[in-house]
């Protein structure tokens, strides 16, 4: 369970999220909606740990294992794609049978054909398909999931959401979005908007 | 499973293979630093070296000389004559008997001898006991010292003596063989007090013997024992030569030397001394060693501050990279030693290169003792090290910022 109260962030004179609480049940899977610069990104930070509310708070429990995977590509350009699936592996301390498993992962997620390629080579889409994919290596709580499908074609995205399906059973899902979630989801819908939070 | 060393040692290794450009320019302005300044601290260490050599282990500096004494303003100075010795060695017994100093009287014939490589030689010596004072173990009596003789052996024709009303004849030559010519060193103490021993012209040179037979020489040439000679002298009967040429003082150690050039002078002898030009020249030479230390410092400073700011530039550089490991769930630590792992190796071989350099050049090249090299060696394997330790701290201090603040700064910049 995750407890937003009363978050407030501003920018300079800016103020993006006033005044956001909300409760976070655990195993649901969210879906944030709403205009381009509203403030869906700031919130993930937040909640992520990467940015401090202005005020308000944040209830996370430290037990709970979060992955984000951000809107912007956190990758290095001249390491390969295997490289940042055993970086990962690394800074998660994930035992021997991860390789498995991060082979599994790029193989859904249809780059498993670019494994040596350095991610440099690599096109929008593939870049994307990469963060998402180092972000479901570990095992995890929390995924909190900023435009997943963007640079995606209709089939890599029907990929995505099939494999997020599947490694995000039994998850709470934070998912910004300006594409639809499939409703097999069962998502909490939620459009941010004037930095309050609607339930659509 | 993982072991926390070889995570970070293979993520390290990853983060090499993308060292940029600046990174290893800034190697190589580390290695120029380090090169520069081990080569600096050798060379320093040789100047050093060899002016002590020159200043304080040459006994030239342990030597007062004295050639004359000045009684009363407006007499004109007297020249030392057989007596001063004792006199001298009488004073610095009573003044200064700590000291140990000894006062030895330098001989001289005033006339030249010719001798058969048909030189004229201006015979002198020194008192039995003063070797040292030409830089010699002992003075054989068999022998000449010269500066310049390619001869084996060499025959002086002594000159007999006879005087007349007008002054002082000589028409009769005593054949002397010595049967034994050897090389004086030109930095003995005596030959570097005075220039008159160092000349050596197509008119003379200076030619040492032992006492004995600078005596024999005497008793030759006047055709009377050689005590009888001294009482005639002392009588002050004027037989056309002065045989003391100057009482020359040794003083054992370099502390002492002012004081008994102070006590001579209050004596009214006049003197001359190595040490006292040294003196004058050391206050200015103290300054100049300041400023030498003040620029080597200042140099050291700059040098390292080449590498340092390119350090430091590959670090802001690589801000994003020490960010992109945080979020791939790295902790502060251990992105700060990923980074520190990246650069560590190189800073080992390039300290590992510089003591090896030092070593081999300060013993090989400069011909320092090898405690000096020892010494720079470390010096300048401290110096990487030190440099070394600063960029570790600095890298923990950037990899402990906040996410945003490294993920966006290089954003910016890129
Ligand atoms: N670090 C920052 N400093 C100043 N302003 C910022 C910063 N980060 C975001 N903003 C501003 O906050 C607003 C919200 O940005 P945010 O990225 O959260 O929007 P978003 O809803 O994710 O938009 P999009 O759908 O385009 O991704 C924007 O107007 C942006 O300019
Ligand atoms: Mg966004």
């Amino acid at each position: 369970m995750i407890v937003l109260q009363d978050l407030r962030k501003r920018y300079g004179g800016r103020e993006i999220l006033s005044g956001i609480t909300v409760t976070l049940e655990t195993g649901r899977v969210y879906a944030i909606a709403g205009p381009s610069g509203s403030g869906k990104t700031t919130l993930l930070q937040i909640l992520a740990g990467y940015e401090h509310p202005t005020s308000g708070a944040v209830q996370v429990s430290n037990t709970l294992r979060l992955e984000y995977a951000p809107q912007d590509f956190l990758l290095f350009s001249t390491l390969t794609v295997w490289h940042h699936m055993r970086l990962k592996a690394a800074a998660r301390r994930l035992q021997e049978r991860w390789e498995e498993r991060a082979h599994r992962l790029l193989a859904d997620l249809g780059i498993a054909n670019h494994c040596r390629a350095r991610v440099g080579m690599l096109s929008g889409g593939e870049r994307r398909r990469l963060q998402l994919a180092i972000a479901l290596l570990p095992p995890s709580d929390v995924l909190l999931l900023d435009e997943p499908t963007s640079n995606l074609d209709a089939m890599a995205s029907e990929q995505v959401w099939e494999t997020l399906a599947r490694e995000g059973a039994g998850k709470t899902m934070v998912i910004c979005s300006h594409a639809p979630i499939p409703s097999q989801f069962e998502p909490v819908r939620w459009q941010l908007r004037g930095g309050v939070l609607d339930v659509e | 499973m993982w072991s926390d060393g070889k995570i970070l040692r293979s993520a390290a290794r990853m983060m090499r293979a993308k060292a940029p450009i600046q990174f290893r320019l800034a190697a190589a302005t580390l290695f120029v630093a380090a090169l520069t300044l081990s080569t600096m601290g050798l060379f320093a260490w040789r100047v050093v070296q060899d002016a002590k050599r020159q200043f304080v282990t040459n006994t030239a500096v342990h030597v007062i000389l004295v050639n004359s004494r000045s009684l009363g303003e407006q007499e004109l100075p007297r020249h030392v004559q057989w007596q001063d010795r004792q006199r001298i060695q009488q004073i610095l017994d009573q003044s200064l008997s700590d000291a140990g100093a000894r006062a030895w009287n330098v001989y001289q014939i005033n006339f030249g001898i010719t001798d058969s490589e048909g030189r004229a030689d201006w015979v002198e010596s020194v008192d039995p006991g003063a070797a040292s004072l030409l830089g010699l173990a002992q003075v054989r009596d068999d022998t000449a010292y010269t500066t310049s003789s390619t001869a084996s052996r060499l025959i002086l024709y002594v000159p007999v003596v006879r005087q007349t009303q007008g002054g002082y004849e000589s028409d009769q030559r005593i054949p002397m063989a010595l049967s034994r010519v050897e090389p004086i060193s030109r930095h003995a103490p005596l030959m570097t007090l005075s220039s008159a021993w160092n000349a050596d012209s197509p008119n003379g040179r200076p030619l040492f013997v032992s006492y004995d037979t600078y005596r024999n020489i005497l008793e030759r040439a006047f055709g009377q024992p050689f005590a009888g000679v001294i009482r005639a002298l002392e009588r002050g009967q004027d037989f056309g030569i002065e045989p003391v040429a100057s009482v020359a003082v040794y003083i054992p150690h370099l502390t002492d030397v002012d004081q008994v050039a102070r006590i001579l002078t209050a004596h009214h002898y006049n003197v001359a001394y190595a040490l006292g030009a040294f003196q004058q020249l050391s206050s200015t030479w103290r300054t100049a060693a300041r400023m030498a230390f003040g620029f080597i410092l200042v140099t050291v400073v700059a040098t390292y501050l080449g590498p340092w700011l390119a350090f430091r530039s590959d670090l802001r550089r690589s801000r994003k990279d020490l960010g992109i490991l945080r979020h791939f769930g790295f902790s502060a630590q251990e992105v700060a030693r990923i980074y520190h792992m990246k650069f560590r190796g190189m800073f080992l071989t390039c300290a590992g290169s510089m003591a090896l350099y030092t070593l081999v050049a300060g013993t090989f090249m400069f011909r320092l003792p090898w405690y000096a090299c020892a010494v720079l060696a470390s010096v300048s394997t401290a110096c990487v090290g030190l440099l070394s330790m600063v960029l570790a701290r600095a890298a923990r201090k950037t990899a402990a910022l906040q996410l945003p603040h490294l993920l966006r700064l290089s954003n910016e910049m890129e």
